[in-house]
């Protein structure tokens, strides 16, 4: 490891540290917040008695669902989107406007449609997930290297050659990313869905614990979100960088 | 019929305007207008102009990327409607495959035309030997410097065994030094397969170097101005390149083209 990346991991180290410190401070200042010592305490405890369980798969089933629609609708109308001039044209601007409207606002619609179930939950983790993907995948598409696809032609390549040999590879890194991106945006999407208006799930336990007052708890919840979404970011990023090294063949 | 059975490429009163062109020109651009030559088998024949005379969309036009507007390209005795089968193109701006590795690169003609895995791996090989990368097959673009890029390039054309290459200033991008390395080495390759080569560049020693006939274009729409016949012995060395034979060469074409170039320099300045 080189001296300057060595700086940089002291100084992260050094601001985490922080953010502890400002905690114990802010416990010390409003007796109300337990001292970060106990919350970490009351996180491994919910994860022992196995209570937090039923709530994390609800979220993750909510999620995942969600954000495989999410994934599935972004890449087959970014293509269609990024791959035709007209279409683009003419839906791309709607597309944006909608990407700008805080989408939480559509959430008693979805309420309205699905009822008060999983349902919801999962449309509203796909609605926030699908623009990054969409976004992403347009621009991938769009920034296909025009030489290659030249190439392509001169060698007389079909569509399917085309999309196969030259557009899928090209756009496999913009896509990832815009996954990544959306995968962040796709869980705030079930939390949100769940402090509104749930039974079960992350968000709804949050909320659970802030009524009864149970600070504690409720820090704890919020802290094992931290944790869980912070370690399947970092995963992405490290697939990412992989795919980012082009050691990967990607024909099939 | 005798005379004409050598003839591999022939571009008979050949024009092109694009419509809606957009831009600073409004409306249609006329690019290239009647223009009539033919290139034998095994001959390499460079096309030189100023920038923006239409070079690139006559090689388009031969290599079946572009339709005519008027006129008609024949390449082995057929009109070309599509891409010819037997015409290889390669281009200026580094067009490999960044995910893919060298052999990869090469093979990827061959995988469009479904060749067999081990004929395939078989043929890129040879390519890659020939164009002188044996040893950085399983190297990325990335890992390849940008003259060693425009080799996999040539390989990749090769690879698919064409009678004819379409080179669209392929060395356009390299330095000065590396760009007189490569011509050497394609006149090597040239030697070795003898294939039919139209090569696009606005390097007048370029074209030098490399032909036995450069193809001089006027400025926008390209006509051609004439057609210079480099009688230089080959194999071509450094030696052959600083003659006075080639300096007179180079003057002749410097003329024409200096008329030519500076009519673009005014239309520049008229706008």
């Amino acid at each position: 490891m080189a001296a300057g990346s060595v700086r940089i991991r002291l100084i992260q180290a050094g601001a985490v540290a922080a953010v502890f410190a400002g905690f114990m401070a802010l416990s010390a200042a409003f007796p109300f917040f337990p001292p970060p010592a106990a919350v970490l305490k009351t996180t491994l405890g919910l994860l022992q008695t196995g209570e937090i369980y039923p709530h994390l798969l609800v979220t993750l089933y909510e999620t995942g669902v969600g954000f495989a629609i999410a994934i599935v609708l972004g890449i087959a109308i970014g293509l269609a989107l990024g791959g035709n001039r007209i279409i683009g044209e003419t839906f791309e601007p709607i597309i944006l406007a909608a990407y700008a409207v805080p989408k939480i606002i559509l959430l008693p619609i979805l309420l309205a449609i699905f009822g008060v179930g999983l349902e919801a939950k999962i449309a509203n983790a796909a609605i926030h997930g699908v623009f990054p993907v969409l976004l992403n995948t347009i621009v991938g598409v769009r920034e296909v290297n025009r030489t290659l696809l030249k190439l392509g032609r001169s060698m007389k390549a079909t569509r399917w050659q085309t999309f196969q040999k030259i557009v899928f590879p090209s756009t496999v890194l913009p896509v990832f990313t815009g996954i990544r991106i959306g995968l962040g945006f796709a869980v705030l999407g079930s939390l949100l869905a769940e402090l509104f208006e749930a039974q079960i799930g992350l968000g709804f336990l949050v909320v659970h614990f802030y009524n009864n007052a149970q600070i504690g708890e409720m820090l704890a919840v919020i802290l094992f979100v931290f944790i869980l979404t912070m370690s399947v970011n970092a995963l992405m990023m490290l697939i990412e960088r992989s795919l980012s090294r082009w050691r990967v063949t990607l024909t099939f | 019929m005798e005379g004409h059975i050598n003839v591999l490429i022939e571009v008979r009163k050949l024009g092109k305007t694009f419509e809606d062109a957009g831009g600073n020109t409004g409306g249609s651009v006329e690019a290239i207008r009647m223009m009539d030559f033919k290139v034998r088998e095994g001959e390499f024949v460079s096309i030189v102009g100023p920038s923006g005379c239409g070079k690139s969309t006559l090689l388009d036009i031969i290599g079946g990327l572009e339709k005519p507007s008027t006129g008609e390209v024949i390449v082995e005795g057929e009109r070309v409607e599509s891409p010819h089968p037997k015409a290889a193109m390669v281009f200026q701006l580094v067009s490999v495959f960044p995910w893919r590795s060298a052999l990869a690169n090469v093979e990827f003609g061959l995988e469009l035309r479904k060749v067999p895995a081990k004929e395939r791996r078989a043929k890129a090989l040879e390519a890659l030997h020939l164009v002188g990368l044996k040893g950085f097959e399983a190297k990325y673009p990335s890992q390849l410097s940008g003259g060693m890029n425009q080799r996999l390039a040539i390989a990749r054309a090769l690879a698919l065994d064409p009678d004819i290459l379409l080179m669209d200033e392929p060395f356009g991008a390299l330095d000065e030094q590396t760009r007189f390395l490569m011509g050497l080495e394609l006149l090597r390759i040239w030697e070795a397969t003898r294939k039919t080569v139209v090569f696009i560049t606005h390097s007048i020693a370029e074209a030098i170097q490399l032909s036995d006939r450069v193809l001089v274009m006027s400025m926008r729409p390209g006509v051609i101005r004439e057609e210079i016949l480099v009688t230089l012995p080959r194999p071509r060395t450094i030696e052959t390149l600083t003659t006075e034979a080639c300096k007179e060469i180079e003057h002749r074409i410097w003329d024409i083209l200096k008329v030519e170039a500076l009519k673009g320099l005014t239309e520049h300045d008229a706008r």
